[in-house]
């Protein structure tokens, strides 16, 4: 377990790493176009993946400074507050800050003294940007968006009729209950009015026959009066209006004037039951009891409906809890909600009221065949029966969902189950995000089980709670809401298990397992999201049980979750259910609904047809594998190369036609698996590239220029080796570009370009090489200048400087502490720059080249292989030994005429080839090893090339072309001069792969000239005898 | 330095705790010991591929199963008399540092248990005697063996040499 905590810190580190780049990409993006929310959520995902991770591994620097931004982005991203240059480069300087203690997290030390202070800068200009911020939008929306309160402090005098239906008293209608809730409103004079009344001999002690007129003089708003006969409006008949004003009939929004004007056919079926004695009334009030306890809470409708967000509802639930608020008035205070969207939540609430049947058998008054015989009696009869309430028939469920959320209030609250926009956006991603996301099921799944068979493994947990969280993560970051909403309350609920303060046993543990499915399901739905065009409703079942989880994490049971939410509207239901009302209960409701885990309805269920082309859609699926294995398994295909061709040899001896071919056969598909293994090491140069936009952001603002900043084909592929290894170069290249390259503004201006300076990196593939450009347009290299310098430094001699071609000029300025800077800044100018630059290259293999116009800009080229692993090169012997020359290096292979070689004096051996003439490098003297052959007219000359320049190195014999697999001599020895790497032949044996500018180099500091000595002079007696 | 009975009397016997575990070997009919824990293998001499301009006592590489690993001859690194190689010739290949390198010597001759105590630290030789790798020197029965230091022993010099070549 220990070390799959490592393993997972570890590729915390990585993708943090990842995120930052983006953090960064986003912040400079933004800069560039303040107003695009898209890249603000970029920086803001990533700000909040580092937090949540951070937090996850306890790195405490990290979560704190991560979080602080976070709350600066997200008032960014409300608009409260704009991305001025201040904030904007706090968020940068904070990038790197971040990247400073991710660093020392990562080597386990404390962040340099440098990075606290820098943290503490920007946290001052940060919370100062919200000081401002706090000021100048003091305005905006102090109150909550509730009208009604618009005539609070007016008193009006209201003069109120009330005549409850008859069935009032037995729908729990206590008419002084609402008299003194009046009174505590205002001065109130109310009138019974009996002229109702029947004579005793006919009264119907339970039904209702009274009346009642009442005047208020209050300063509160109708809505609260009404407020008053909230659980009794439906079946009433209620008056309330100003006495100024003209009576205008108010009915409660429920209230159905047919049912109104025929009470005849107003008989419920409870109605039907308690008459015909089926069931007992005080039975029926038991159940009518039950059906409101099983009621739909009014917040978990809100949250399935997407009136409100979870984090919304706990916010109500807490702040009721805390003022004795009911859950509607706070959510409508708190802007939650509006009052229509809360009346419609509460109408929604009556439709799904469990069926009274259902009921009335769990309270033990009836059964199941009874009542199926009374609802036949019933209809006979001429009632009607909901069809909610038929309890025989099985509701279907998807209607009120679509039909609810079409209507759903507070538009702005509500959050789709996915960010369908953002989903397109990342769909290549998608693919990864589920195989990593069915990989954290999994391994949820496994500790989940673990877990429960011993509840006190601390291992278990945190490890169900990374698998929570990274899904959370990531999911957030592709768009999937729903997703990421549903694993944050389990991550939460998990964290307080983890922190001891919620034993995860019993229903919190079911909850758990029930996200788990409920995350797989809603995975598996992802791939047909992308083929949506519109954003589906949230999954029911989802949040329920996001419901339930924030229920058991704020620390009431799921089903208790219900006592703080609606007072208020609970007796709705109760008198809407004894009534039954045919014409409203039509919605279909869930038969029994004791865990509301269980009620609901999944799209994915509902759509096994669709799932079927689910995987039709192109997803990228990717694996992360450990870089060592990977290296492992190129070079062990390079072993398996080296063995075919060991069996190729020994069968080309036996001269077996069959087993030649087979041996053929064979080859093939080696070097086909060689290819897919060393395309495995590729990744794009993106990565590298994006850095660059910083350097030169920064340097262009440091030195007041203006620079226009391009990347071209960052999605060409190098080896992974070399990406990292190109950073630093091409840094220093970028960097030089802006500062020596691209004039001040005045000066562009002055030369007729256009203020605002280009530079474009480009990255392409060529000939089997990848190169990479750097082009500016910028004032050129000057030449004068860097010959100037060249003859001070001695490099060159004044008389040659006509001379040189251009292109060697350039050259001279990537020599060691060369720099023609006229000052040196502390961005570029100190000459260490472009040596290094040079020498990393090489280290790669690699060449650079440059072109240059004076006032036109420059261009500087790198040419690097594709791979440093392998290598297209020429077999060549020399004495008994075999050396491979570079492919790309050789021109040419010649065996001179007695004629085209000559002796320059004091300048060596050069070798005539057609016009050109080129100095003889004798390899087995460079390298002090016998040779076969001295006489370069028996030998052969391979003409090679390197930065330019040409070299005929004289070898014993040509043997062959080769593919050799590279390997470091540095891995267990040191670097040799003129050698780059060694590889091992088809025979088994060792042979040295040649660096050609080591080569020249060697050769150039070996004196020409000079009389041979030592092991040379037997050369030539050697020669001379032969 | 007092005889130790353990070793004189039961060379590959009763291993005492706080002692390590030497690979000893013959170079000149000088006996020679190597931590043992950094020996990764012995192997028979196979040929060897001539490093270009490496110093003398660096023979080459040979290819490890795929890896490349270079040889020094210690006979050429103690400044010895060069001799054939034999059957007995063997490559020693060690461990120093991240890096792996064979060590050619005469012939291998056991295993020794060699409790700290024992070790006493190597003598000035004065003159050209380079007795820096010396890692100490233990008398076990009639033998004395000289403890190779062999971070210092090819590491450094063989590295610093060759830089120096370049």
């Amino acid at each position: 377990m220990t070390t799959n905590v490592k393993n997972y810190r570890e590729i915390f580190f990585e993708e943090t790493f990842e995120h930052l780049a983006e953090v960064e990409a986003g912040l400079l993006g933004l800069e560039h176009d303040p107003d695009d929310s898209s890249l603000l959520d970029q920086v803001f995902r990533g700000v909040h993946s580092i937090k949540g991770g951070a937090a996850t591994f306890g790195i405490d620097s990290v979560a704190d400074f991560s979080h602080s931004l976070e709350n600066h982005l997200d008032k960014l991203r409300t608009g409260e507050r704009r991305n001025d240059t201040d904030s904007s480069e706090a968020l940068l300087r904070s990038v790197d800050c971040l990247r400073a203690l991710v660093d020392a997290a990562l080597q386990e030390s404390e962040p340099d003294g440098e990075t606290s202070k820098n943290i503490a800068e920007i946290t001052h200009t940060l919370a100062q940007c919200h000081g401002t911020a706090a000021a100048t939008d003091a305005g905006p929306q102090p109150a909550p968006a509730n009208t009604n309160q618009a005539d609070t402090h007016t008193t009006t005098t209201w003069r109120i009729e009330f005549a409850p239906g008859p069935d009032a008293f037995q729908n729990g209608l206590d008419p002084t209950l609402i008299w003194r809730e009046l009174d505590g409103l205002g001065e109130l004079s109310v009138q019974l009015d009996d002229s109702h009344l029947p004579n005793l001999a006919e009264l119907d002690p339970t039904r209702c026959h009274l009346a009642w007129q009442a005047t208020l003089v209050t300063d509160q708003s109708k809505d609260e009066i009404e407020q008053a006969f909230f659980f009794h409006a439906d079946d009433a008949e209620l008056v309330i209006e100003p006495v100024t004003a003209s009576p205008a009939r108010t009915t409660a929004p429920t209230e159905d004037s047919t049912a109104d004007s025929a009470p005849a056919k107003r008989q419920t079926f409870g109605d039907w039951l308690v008459q015909r004695r089926v069931v007992s009334a005080s039975q029926m009030l038991k159940a009518l009891d039950l059906q409101y306890k099983n009621r739909i809470p009014v917040g978990q409708l809100a949250l399935r409906e997407g009136a409100m967000n979870v984090d919304q509802v706990f916010e109500t639930l807490e702040w009721g809890s805390v003022n004795g608020e009911r859950f509607g008035e706070t959510a409508i205070s708190r802007g939650f909600l509006t009052a229509d969207g809360l009346a419609k939540l509460l109408d929604l609430q009556v439709h799904e009221l469990p069926s009274i049947c259902e009921e009335l058998i769990a309270v033990g008054a009836t059964t199941a065949e009874f009542l199926e015989q009374e609802q036949h009696a019933f209809r006979d009869a001429g009632g009607v029966i909901p069809p909610g309430e038929e309890f025989t028939t099985p509701p279907p469920c998807n209607e009120p969902i679509a039909h609810a959320a079409s209507q759903a209030p507070a538009d702005k609250q509500a959050k789709p189950a996915v960010n369908l926009e953002m989903l397109k956006q990342n769909s290549e991603l998608i693919g990864d995000f589920l195989s990593d996301c069915r990989e954290h099921l999994e391994e949820a799944e496994q500790q989940a089980l673990q877990m429960e068979a011993d509840s006190t493994s601390e291992e278990q947990l945190h490890a169900l709670y990374r698998a929570f969280h990274t899904i959370k993560g990531v999911a957030s970051f592709v768009g999937l809401t729903q997703i990421t909403e549903l694993a944050h309350a389990a991550e939460d609920v998990l964290n307080m298990a983890r922190e001891g303060q919620l034993c995860l046993t019993g229903e919190a543990f079911e909850l758990v397992l029930a996200s788990l499915d409920s995350l797989r399901r809603l995975a598996d739905g992802v791939p047909d999201l992308l083929e949506c065009d519109e954003s589906p409703p949230a999954d029911a079942n989802a949040l329920q049980l996001m419901y339930n989880l924030k229920a058991v994490a704020t620390g009431q049971q799921p089903a208790a979750a219900s006592t703080p939410v609606p007072a208020a509207p609970a007796p709705v239901c109760e008198s809407t259910a004894a009534q039954m009302e045919p014409t409203r209960a039509s919605e279909p409701v869930e038969p029994g609904v004791p865990a509301p885990v269980a009620s609901g309805s999944d799209p994915a269920d509902a759509s096994p047809a669709s799932k079927a082309k689910a995987h039709s859609h192109d997803m990228k699926e990717t694996v992360r594998v450990d870089r060592s294995r990977l290296d492992q398994l190129v070079d062990m295909i390079g072993e398996l190369v080296i063995g075919e061709a060991m069996v190729r040899q020994e069968v080309a001896e036996l001269q077996d036609e069959t087993e030649l071919e087979s041996v053929a056969q064979l080859g093939r598909t080696v070097r086909e698996l060689q290819e897919m293994s060393l395309s495995l090491r590729m990744v794009p140069i993106a990565a590298t590239f994006q850095k660059m936009h910083r350097i030169v952001r920064d340097v262009s603002r440091k030195l007041g220029k203006q620079v226009n900043f391009q990347v071209e084909g960052e999605e060409t592929e190098l080896d992974k080796t070399m990406v990292d290894q190109l950073g630093d170069p091409l840094m220093h290249m970028v960097r030089n570009a802006v500062d020596h390259g691209v004039e001040m503004p005045n000066d562009r201006t002055a030369a007729g370009k256009p203020a605002e300076g280009n530079v474009t990196l480009r990255a392409f593939l060529r000939n089997g090489n990848f190169y990479i450009e750097l082009v500016d347009d910028g004032r050129g290299l000057d030449r004068d200048r860097i010959l100037q310098k060249a003859v001070e430094r001695g490099v060159v001699q004044q008389a040659d400087c006509e001379q040189i071609p251009d292109a060697e000029v350039w050259m001279l300025v990537f020599a060691p502490g060369f720099s023609t800077a006229a000052v040196v800044t502390d961005v570029s100018g100190r000459g260490v720059g472009m040596d290094v630059v040079k020498r990393a290259i090489e280290a790669l293999n690699g060449s650079i080249e440059v072109e240059s116009a004076a006032g036109q800009g420059s261009v500087f080229r790198v040419r690097l292989p594709l791979t440093m692993a392998i290598v297209d090169g020429l077999s060549v012997s020399l004495g008994s030994e075999t050396f491979i020359l570079p492919l790309v290096s050789v021109v040419e292979s010649v065996r001179p005429q007695v004629h085209e070689v000559k002796t320059v004096v004091g300048r060596g051996e050069v070798v005539q080839v057609r016009e050109e003439t080129i100095p003889l490098v004798r390899l087995h003297r460079v390298f002090n090893r016998p040779a076969r052959e001295l006489d370069p007219t028996r030998a052969l000359v391979v003409i090679v090339e390197s930065d330019g320049r040409r070299l005929a190195v004289l070898v014993d014999e040509l043997q062959g072309q080769v593919q050799a697999v590279m390997k470091s001599l540095e891995t267990n020895y040191n670097k040799v001069p003129g050698i780059a790497g060694a590889t091992i032949l088809g025979n088994g044996e060792v042979a040295f792969i040649l660096d050609v500018q080591g080569i020249a180099k060697l050769h150039a500091n070996t004196s020409y000239g000079r009389v041979p000595v030592g092991n040379s002079t037997i050369e030539i007696a050697r020669e001379e005898s032969e | 330095m007092a005889d130790s009975m353990t070793l004189s009397n039961a060379p590959d016997a009763g291993f005492a705790a706080d002692g390590e575990q030497f690979l000893t070997f013959t170079v000149q009919e000088e006996e020679y010991g190597i931590d043992i824990l950094r020996v990764q293998e012995i192997k028979g001499f196979t040929a060897v591929r001539p490093i270009p301009n490496a110093p003398a006592y660096v023979k080459g590489v040979i290819n490890l199963r795929g890896t490349v690993v270079p040889i020094v001859d210690l006979r050429s690194r103690f400044a010895m008399d060069i001799e054939e190689y034999t059957q007995f010739t063997v490559i020693i290949v060690v461990s120093v540092g991240d890096k792996v390198v064979g060590l050619i010597v005469d012939a291998v001759s056991d295993v020794l248990n060699i409790p700290k105590g024992e070790v006493v630290e190597a003598p000035e030789m004065g003159g050209d005697v380079d007795t820096t790798f010396c890692a100490g020197m233990a008398k076990v029965g009639e033998k004395l063996v000289l403890l190779l230091n062999i971070d210092k022993l090819v590491n450094n010099e063989a590295m610093q040499k060759l830089e120096g070549a370049a």
